[in-house]
């Protein structure tokens, strides 16, 4: 990941907790993140083993299961790229699909400090 | 406001949004994870809306609806249908079924607080 890229992102999740906790309050904003840092884990496991097998079907409930919880946080970007993955599985492009895998960790590796940095100033 | 919304959502981090968006309206609320515990709870209940998850493992979403509209007591229970596949096709789908709106996944925060309000308003 570049590092304007590794920027953006960060942005795009910080903006996404802000407009959060506007909507919600900042109580409800922090629980979301702890439920979203501990799923993240077993999706990133269930996508590093799909990947692997090649199995489309298993790539494509991984993905959008990574679709689902980063866009309800408004992580845009991250559920955009999640979103690319489950329709290139759902095509039965297990190649497409798997070659996004790689990003797709280092986006949810890259969203963990942003989201502990916000719980410590909100 | 004063009602009893049924949620059907087997995420639990849209559920903890779906929560924390309604309880504050001072809705009641009756979760269910999945279709078949909908069916279950709806022996029973009686809520004033229903916010049905269409692509459950399981029983659907669209076959919940079809249990309540088949039912005296529980047909004119206003629901929203809440779906991954918010395509053109899809929601002529869901409006011929008998769901009163549709909202795409990831849900947004505040449309889907709005279109609870309006619904309810009627």
């Amino acid at each position: 990941m570049s590092e304007e890229s590794a920027r953006d992102r960060a942005g795009d999740v910080a903006q996404a907790l802000h407009a959060l906790a506007n909507l919600l309050g900042h109580d409800t904003a922090r629980r979301l993140c702890a439920l979203y840092q501990s799923r993240m884990p077993e999706i990133m496991k269930a996508l590093e083993a799909a990947s692997a097998s090649g199995d489309a079907q298993a790539l494509r409930r991984a993905a959008h299961d990574l679709v689902t919880n980063a866009g309800t946080m408004g992580f845009m970007r991250l559920a955009s790229e999640a979103r690319a993955a489950e329709e290139s599985a759902a095509r039965g492009d297990a190649a497409a699909a798997q070659s996004r895998v790689p990003a797709l960790l280092a986006a949810i590796a890259a969203s963990f400090p942003v989201v502990d940095a916000w719980i410590q100033v909100a | 406001m004063s009602a009893t919304v049924l949620i059907v959502e087997d995420n639990a981090l849209v559920l903890e949004v779906y929560r924390s968006c309604l309880s504050p309206l001072g809705l009641g609320l009756l979760v269910a994870r999945s279709g078949e515990e909908a069916l279950r709870l709806l022996a029973t209940e009686t809520p004033q809306l229903a916010v049905l998850d269409i692509y459950l493992p399981g029983v659907s979403g669209y076959q919940v609806l079809a249990a309540m509209r088949a039912h005296t007591r529980l047909k004119h229970i206003p629901a929203i249908a809440v779906t991954n596949a918010a395509t053109p096709e899809e929601r002529q789908k869901l409006a011929h079924a008998g769901f009163q709106a549709v909202l795409p996944k990831p849900v947004a925060v505040a449309e889907f607080v709005s279109t609870v309000r309006r619904i309810l308003q009627r």
